[in-house]
């Protein structure tokens, strides 16, 4: 049977079948060429498990809670200051990593500035100009967390404080001044880049040790015959204002603060600007080594002027962002970096303990705290030295004289670290109202690292003094003894102790309060592992050691 | 009908009821008479808009209103050798040092025994804001431990209200 309108509908149903098969052809592979060139597309899934490892990592405050008040936290442990805003998350992807931004929750605020000595209390964070947001990179299934403050100009802003907020990871405004600064979780600045009318024109890096702010270094050198190149470096102190606040568990956006404290921080850092051929500014890769690295530009420092051998490397086009030599996040635009070599040792905590107990059958350690337990009754706090009689040590000891300044609850030292007085490795004091050693007490041991005697003594005398020094407590039932861990931690607690010293107080004293009067836990719940405690009950021989294990306050069974 | 209606308002006040009962496996108390159950939120913003700090911890579980009073107590425990866990005396004395090196207003210290249970009771104030704590010592590893926090006007009431709780608080067998 013929039945041409048959024919006729089985020849339109092949065209639009062949149609629907290249339609559906063209647009996979158009969907596909779109997610490599602009993967802005939020991956679920990925958010989820940036955030599994985000709740991983840092469990006290994945889910809002604060444990204990703030103030504790320290100024470069940022995860206590900010927390992603998981809603809103937005993800995408560079150089085949895959990066997630988020805006930060903070608590309290916080703040860059290029301007200093504004009293913290006073300063106008609604009017910085500086916006922080969280980067979460995830590179082949490993995640690493960085804040991004971009810090705008005044010329950009015009006075409106809101025009930040038009920046991103990716996007910048095309009149967009100023800085954006990336630093890792624990403060350390990563790198950073200077933007002038939205090009990068300077790369930021942390100062070398030693730079003085306002110090100009210049390198020339010569890439290729033709190509003249001259790189200027600027190191300046960038200033963090910080508004520290307590907040309650659940209040999930940190709405609701009190007990807020304000401090500052502070860091040098250098920004070098590159001219080739008289041309515009451009930014030399902004490649930190890691700590302890040989310097892969090779870097020789003579006075003011800073003479680099360009290195051979050829970089790709400078494209912004973070530059992590550490995690090798964003290196491409980098030279081969040499894998750090870390020489760092740690002391083992239970070795320290063995040492501690031998010490105090030495007959000079014996006889001063013996001397200071003996002055517990004049109800005024007595300290006395204990100092290597060498240096290097020989074994033997010296005491110093001994002090008071006829207070309950304070007292001076005399520390030394030369071969007159000797090198002073322990301050024993008494407590006479009972109490065990408070922030002030801990705090001495990084006051005395930075005595000039010691800092001249070259480094193998600080590593010594850092991972021997004590600050000995005694009351009449129990002897303290503290020695330092983390000194990079004790240095920033410290700047934040000197910034706010009565919230820091307030803070140890409530800390105590809450754990029905335990001062050691409520030290511990300050700093953490960052310093070590020790605890000999009265006339028992040896000392205890207390750490935080687990979040919870713990007493070791050393070996 | 009226079934529902009677059902409905049982689970009202069981639930009302279940909020009321302070929360602590050391010992059994009674919160004083009209003290009224906070959430965390509500506590929050009770401190943010009545005081100009806080000494209540942020994460207990047991958080009170009674009048212009902030009552919170909680559980502590330590697992630490016995040498370790000071006796009252010695915290009460610590805890005077500690106050002392903080500029502290110490109003008070004492330690008291109600029902056969030695309580350390402290009050301190800052300015015109008075924080009147109370622990007792240790049993099997743990004490018990709390706070009333007020105005200064309201302290003859945060006396009688401290007075109320310690009077009910009674350790648990464990």
């Amino acid at each position: 049977m013929n039945l041409p309108y048959l024919k006729s509908f089985k020849f339109y149903l092949i065209i639009c079948f062949i149609f629907l098969c290249t339609a559906l052809i063209v647009y996979s592979c158009k969907k596909e060429k779109s997610s490599n060139k602009t993967p802005m597309v939020t991956d679920s899934q990925m958010i989820s498990l940036a955030r599994q490892w985000y709740d991983a990592k840092y469990p006290a405050v994945n889910n809002g809670k604060l444990t204990a008040h703030s103030t504790g936290t320290g100024t470069q442990d940022w995860t206590k200051a900010f927390s992603p805003y998981w809603a809103k998350a937005n993800t995408f992807v560079i150089d085949s990593l895959a990066f997630i931004e988020l805006p930060a929750l903070k608590k309290g605020d916080m703040a860059m500035s290029l301007r200093s000595g504004i009293d913290p209390k006073s300063f106008n964070f609604s009017k910085s100009g500086s916006l922080t947001s969280l980067i979460i990179v995830n590179k082949k299934g490993t995640f690493y967390l960085y804040a991004m403050t971009i810090l705008a100009d005044s010329a950009y802003l015009k006075g409106d404080y809101n025009k930040v907020k038009r920046n991103t990871y990716r996007n910048r405004d095309g009149d967009f001044t100023g800085e954006v600064f990336y630093n890792r979780m624990d403060g350390s600045l990563v790198n950073g880049w200077k933007y002038t009318n939205g090009l990068v024109t300077g790369a930021i890096s942390p100062a070398a040790a030693g730079s003085a702010p306002g110090q100009v270094t210049q390198s020339i050198g010569k890439k290729h015959v033709d190509v003249f190149q001259e790189t200027d470096c600027t190191t300046t102190t960038t200033t963090t204002y910080w508004e520290s606040c307590d907040y309650y568990v659940d209040d999930e956006f940190y709405e609701y603060p009190f007990n807020c404290s304000y401090y500052t921080t502070a860091s040098s850092v250098t920004t070098c600007t590159t001219t080739t051929n008289g041309g515009s500014p451009s930014a030399p890769p902004p490649c930190t080594p890691p700590t302890g690295t040989p310097d892969p530009t090779g870097i020789s420092v003579q006075n003011t002027k800073t003479i680099i051998d360009v290195a051979t490397t050829t970089y790709s086009s400078l494209t912004g962002g973070i530059v992590d030599a550490t995690n090798n996040v964003g290196t491409t635009q980098c030279p081969p970096i040499i894998p750090p070599t870390d020489t760092a040792k740690k002391i083992d905590p239970c070795k320290l303990k063995k040492h501690l107990d031998s010490l105090a059958a030495n007959a000079t350690v014996a006889n001063a705290n013996i001397l200071i337990r003996n002055k517990i009754g004049t109800q005024h706090e007595y300290a006395v030295d204990i100092n290597l009689a060498a240096f290097p040590p020989n074994g033997s000891y010296k005491m110093g004289a001994l002090i008071t300044d006829f207070n309950l609850t304070s007292v001076s030292s005399n520390f030394t670290w030369n071969s007159t007085n000797g090198y002073t490795i322990d301050i024993s004091h008494d407590h006479p109202q009972g109490n065990g050693p408070s922030p002030n007490d801990v705090f001495r041991l990084y006051v005395n690292s930075n005595n000039t005697d010691l800092d001249n003594a070259g480094p193998s005398a600080l590593s010594y003094y850092e991972n021997n020094a004590a600050i000995t407590t005694i009351t009449t039932s129990t002897t303290y003894v503290i020695t330092g861990v983390d000194y990079t931690t004790l240095a920033a607690k410290y700047h934040q102790y000197k910034a706010d010293t009565a919230a820091f107080n307030n803070n140890f004293r409530d800390l105590t309060a809450t754990y029905n009067g335990d001062w050691g836990e409520a030290l511990l719940a300050i700093f953490g592992n960052s310093i070590n405690l020790f605890e000999s009950y009265y006339n028992k021989p040896s000392f205890n050691l207390f750490q935080v294990i687990n979040g919870k306050f713990t007493q070791v069974n050393c070996p | 009908m009226k079934n529902i209606t009677f059902f409905t308002i049982c689970l009202f006040f069981s639930i009302h009821a279940i909020g009321q009962i302070p929360k602590s496996d050391v010992v059994s108390l009674s919160v004083p008479n009209g003290a009224r159950s906070l959430t965390k939120e509500q506590l929050s913003k009770i401190v943010h808009n009545n005081f100009k700090r806080s000494g209540v911890p942020l994460n207990m579980e047991n958080y009170y209103q009674l009048d212009g009073l902030i009552i919170s107590f909680w559980d502590h425990e330590e697992n630490v050798s016995p040498e370790f866990q000071r006796s009252l005396e010695e915290i009460k004395s610590g805890m005077l040092g500690i106050l002392k090196q903080n500029n502290d207003t110490v109003n008070f210290s004492k330690i008291i025994t109600i029902n056969s249970i030695q309580f350390l009771v402290y009050e301190y104030q800052k300015e015109d804001e008075v924080y009147l704590r109370f622990q007792t010592g240790f049993k099997n590893n743990k004490n018990f431990g709390g706070i009333i926090q007020f105005k200064k006007p309201d302290e003859a009431k945060a006396n009688k209200a401290l007075q109320d709780l310690l009077q009910s608080i009674r350790f648990k067998d464990q």
